[in-house]
């Protein structure tokens, strides 16, 4: 789950996206797809790497600078500190007091945000191509020379109180998403949401936010995407003396837990004011390099993509147990969860849905899907990687997503040969791996008042 | 989100080419408009990028047009049609659009219904195919129809469990009244269950009418071709029965009143104030854009600065402006912990205030000026916005120079020009409040802003 720190203005959901590409189906305009001749892989001195893709179109840059820490970095006492580092990236540098950052990037046309997710910590600068140096000069500065004011830290945990509260303590669904992950994990810093626990925001203290960045913002430690209306000749050497003088450091030590296999189904009842129940059901799965991703990610376009998807022909529409649902599939480092959530309707028994729901998985572990499926799922993969292709701000995610999660940005360009070669006969084995009870979380949401006359 | 969209900058495009970005003009590319015999309106426009086409279908009524009682009535119409149409039974018409990969959305607004298509360029026809059956031959079986009116109103109780989705229907409830633009789109609990097949035909019958529709296609097509190809698909479509709702506009409110809707397990107070606002093709439109980035439309706009970047009461704050046909509307948004409810309330106002007393600085213009031009080409890199802009601008006949002449009317902006907008469209003495929070709490507090009303959450309805 990405957490967007900054929303209220850009308020650009960058769709979290999965890419694909060209499928040898009869489809012949797909089939061209090449890697582009004009991508430049670098590494700065410092070891930062950049990758540049000059783009005709718009005369607007996307500058997308992915760090490789996320809220898996933390540990307890210090949960949601990644994503509040995140903030305290926008107040202050050396020679950009706090609010400067903003001020400066908005007058030159330009506007930024920022998410932090399990994994990962994206920084994001829209700007006209005018104002390339500034941005450079902007990033750098935060880079290399963040200052970090005691005051402003106190106010910004003000901001991610009220960040916390409106996105988690005001949203049933995401109160059992939090329940959710801390009961399928009892060992793994997957364990904790992205924000944190309330009790650990109130307690950050000067240090932590200062070690954070000591520990994990070495220039070594991020990968800068620069996407759009640039002439990257002569680019190489501004960046080296802006980015890659900022002095590399040693990076903190990486993950070593690795979350014990699940031996037996976890329950957990959330009890609250709501009008509807609602259930989410999870599995363990493997992380985003492993070779049963992409199968993975084409179950999940079965089973909840669109009105045709299995889960939802079945629930929403058939049984008309559900009102809505949702499948998630998140890229992660460390196996991660594939998850099911469906809104439960009025007079319905959550355990209902839930049976409907396990019965979907098990048709498919005894009779696989249909070849039609497995092409609609492609299809649909297909029509994604053009729709995040189709702006300068998508080319910098999805390249950054590949480069981050699937073993390097040219990948993207081979997408194809990614989902071609997964059958029907994988994802029935794919399926039979994962959705099994025994590797199961569930949380139910209980109604506790309001309108809920199936509660008795 | 439909009030999002509509409420930014609808700005837009393109493609100067590569580089020459210091004065980086604003053009809409070409485009052709074809009126097909029956009163249809299509336009047509080549846009190259990516292998896809994007399809976006206007029929000028909407939810203005639900009869009392029938709150609803147009969004459970747009939702049916994909429920079975032409040859294909629902579960068909779905696996044929997936197939595709093809995105298909159907929503209503007050003014509209707004249907939007996208697939990829080989599959023109058939996603062309798949939007006329929708429009053109929809079955309204009764099961489904119900069916649907069943899960909507469900949606409505489920929604209130979540106050950011409903704050914006319980404001436009307080601000607009009895007004056409106070009724809630997707209906109520009480409004939905009683409507069937027959209400859904009747309301199809009247309002969906080729003489009232204006049909987008933008993507890499021959324009010729493209054209036969639209115009044998929608030749037979026929007039709306009724003529088009005339919505009458909403008179701004006086005084100062609010509305607070209890919800007992919030830990926030939510809140919206202000009043009507600009409609579309109003005067001024870059001159009341600028003056809400400054004040309420970027990340370091006033309000934030105040609420969220100093005092850290609030994740955001900001302005919003929501333009339609007859009357628009404009109020401060946030939301604070129940206990700093006065604090942030007063802070907004106070800004209010300021707006008022002190104006803008020349630098803060100048910084809006060079905010709104920078990031006005991301809003329209895209098909679907390019095709969404075409049938905004001629369903509200603001011409292609809203478009090309923006960057000129920003450059024109002069801080009087601001300051009579601020007077004109940014009131301060009659403000309408909209509030979720804890009553308990915040009551005696919010009583202090204006005659307050109370309701609960959970009674059904918006009012």
């Amino acid at each position: 789950m990405h957490l967007p720190a900054r929303m209220p203005f850009g308020a650009r959901t960058a769709a979290v996206a999965i890419l694909a590409l060209s499928f040898c189906l009869p489809c012949p305009l797909l089939a061209q797809q090449e890697l582009p001749q004009e991508i430049q892989e670098h590494t700065l001195d410092n070891g930062m790497r950049v990758l540049l893709w000059p783009v005709d179109g718009i005369p607007n840059l996307a500058v997308y600078t992915f760090w490789h820490v996320g809220s898996r970095n933390e540990a307890p006492g210090i949960t949601g500190l990644a994503h509040f580092f995140e903030h305290m990236m926008f107040n202050g540098s050396r020679k950009y007091p706090p609010g400067e950052f903003d001020r400066t990037m908005e007058a030159a046309g330009g506007a930024n945000n920022a998410y932090t997710s399990r994994n990962i910590t994206v920084y994001q600068d829209w700007v006209p191509s005018s104002a390339l140096d500034l941005t450079l000069d902007l990033e750098a500065d935060r880079i290399g020379w963040l200052s970090v004011d005691p005051e402003v830290v106190d106010s910004e945990r003000g901001v991610v109180m009220s960040e916390r509260r409106r996105s988690i303590e005001d949203s049933n669904t995401r109160l059992m998403l939090e329940q959710l992950w801390a009961a399928a994990y009892i060992a793994h810093p997957y364990q904790w949401n992205v924000i944190g626990w309330r009790s650990d925001i109130e307690n950050w203290r000067q240090q932590d936010v200062e070690e954070f960045h000591e520990r994990w913002y070495a220039p070594n430690n991020a990968t800068m995407i620069i996407v759009g209306a640039f002439d990257p000749i002569g680019l190489l050497p501004q960046l080296n003396e802006k980015l890659g003088s900022i002095p590399a450091r040693e990076i903190g030590r990486d993950v070593v837990t690795v979350e014990p296999e699940q031996r037996g189904e976890r329950r957990i009842e959330l009890r609250k004011e709501a009008n509807l129940a609602s259930v989410v059901a999870a599995y363990h799965v493997p992380e985003t390099k492993h070779e049963d991703y992409a199968a993975l990610e084409l179950l999940d376009l079965i089973l909840t993509e669109g009105e045709s998807s299995r889960l939802y022909r079945r629930l929403v529409d058939t049984d008309q147990s559900a009102l809505w649902l949702w499948g998630s599939l998140q890229e992660s480092f460390d196996p991660g969860l594939y998850m099911v959530m469906a809104q439960v309707r009025d007079g319905v028994e959550s355990t209902a849905v839930e049976a409907a729901l396990y019965e979907e998985l098990d048709r498919i572990k005894t009779h696989g899907v249909e070849e039609r499926e497995l092409s609609k799922a492609k299809n649909i993969l297909i029509a994604d990687f053009y729709r995040e292709m189709e702006t300068i701000a998508g080319k910098a995610q999805a390249l950054g997503s590949y480069e981050l999660f699937k073993g390097g940005w040219a990948g993207l360009f081979r997408a194809a040969e990614r989902y071609e070669t997964v059958t029907a006969a994988d994802l029935q084995r794919v399926a039979a791996s994962y959705f099994r009870p025994e590797n199961r979380t569930v949380v139910t949401l209980i109604p506790t008042s309001g309108g809920a006359e199936d509660e008795s | 989100m439909k009030a999002r969209t509509l409420g930014v900058a609808l700005i837009l495009v393109v493609a100067a080419t590569a580089v020459q970005a210091d004065s980086p003009t604003l053009k809409l590319p070409e485009y052709e408009t074809r009126i097909l015999d029956n009163g249809m309106t299509l336009l047509l426009m080549r846009h190259d990028g990516v292998p896809l086409v994007d399809m976006e279908l206007w029929i000028l009524d909407g939810a203005a047009a639900d009869p009392v009682g029938q709150e609803g009535l147009a969004s459970l119409t747009v939702d049916c049609l994909r429920k079975g149409a032409g040859d294909r039974d629902a579960a068909q018409f779905a696996e044929a659009l997936d197939f595709l990969g093809a995105e298909y959305g159907a929503s209503v607004d007050h003014d509209r219904t707004r249907l939007r298509l996208q697939c990829l360029d080989k599959d023109f026809e058939a996603g062309l195919e798949l939007l006329a059956d929708a429009v053109l031959r929809p079955r309204f079986d009764p099961t489904e129809v119900e069916k649907l009116a069943g899960q909507m109103a469900e949606s409505v109780s489920q929604s209130k469990d979540n106050p950011r989705w409903v704050l914006g229907d319980y404001h436009r409830a307080n601000l607009f009244g009895d007004h056409p633009y106070g009724s809630p789109v997707n209906g109520t609990e009480t409004s939905l269950p009683g409507l069937g097949a027959d209400a859904v035909k009747a309301f199809y019958r009247a309002h969906y009418g080729a003489d009232r529709s204006i049909l987008a296609i933008v993507g890499e097509i021959d324009i010729e071709r493209t054209a036969q190809q639209v115009e044998a698909a929608f030749a037979n479509m026929a007039r709306g029965e009724s003529p088009r709702v005339e919505i009458p506009p909403a008179l701004p409110r006086t005084g100062r009143e609010l509305l607070l809707v209890n919800k007992a397990d919030t830990p926030q107070t939510w809140f919206r104030m202000g009043n009507i606002g600009p409609k579309w093709g109003d005067p001024d439109y870059a001159t009341v854009e600028l003056v809400r980035t400054i004040f309420g439309g970027r990340f370091t706009s006033r309000l934030n600065t105040k609420l969220r970047i100093e005092s850290g009461l609030t994740y955001g704050a900001g302005y919003t402006i929501v333009r339609e046909g007859a009357t628009g509307s404009g109020y401060i948004r946030s939301f604070t912990a129940t206990e700093t409810t006065q604090e942030a309330m007063d802070l907004a106002l106070q800004e209010l205030d300021r707006l008022h007393a002190d104006g803008l600085s020349a630098d803060e213009l100048a910084s809006a000026k060079a905010y709104v031009k920078g990031q006005a080409p991301y809003e329209y890199e895209r098909g679907s916005a390019l095709a969404n802009t075409l049938c905004t601008i001629t369903a509200y006949d603001l011409g292609r120079d809203f478009v090309d002449g923006f960057f000129a009317a920003v450059d024109a902006t002069t801080l009087e020009d601001c300051q009579q907008a601020i007077a004109t469209w940014y009131p301060r003495e009659n403000l309408v409040f909209t509030c979720i929070g804890v009553s308990a709490e915040v009551k005696e507090t919010l009583s202090n802003y204006g005659e307050l009303r109370e309701r609960e959450n959970s009674d059904p309805g918006f009012r």
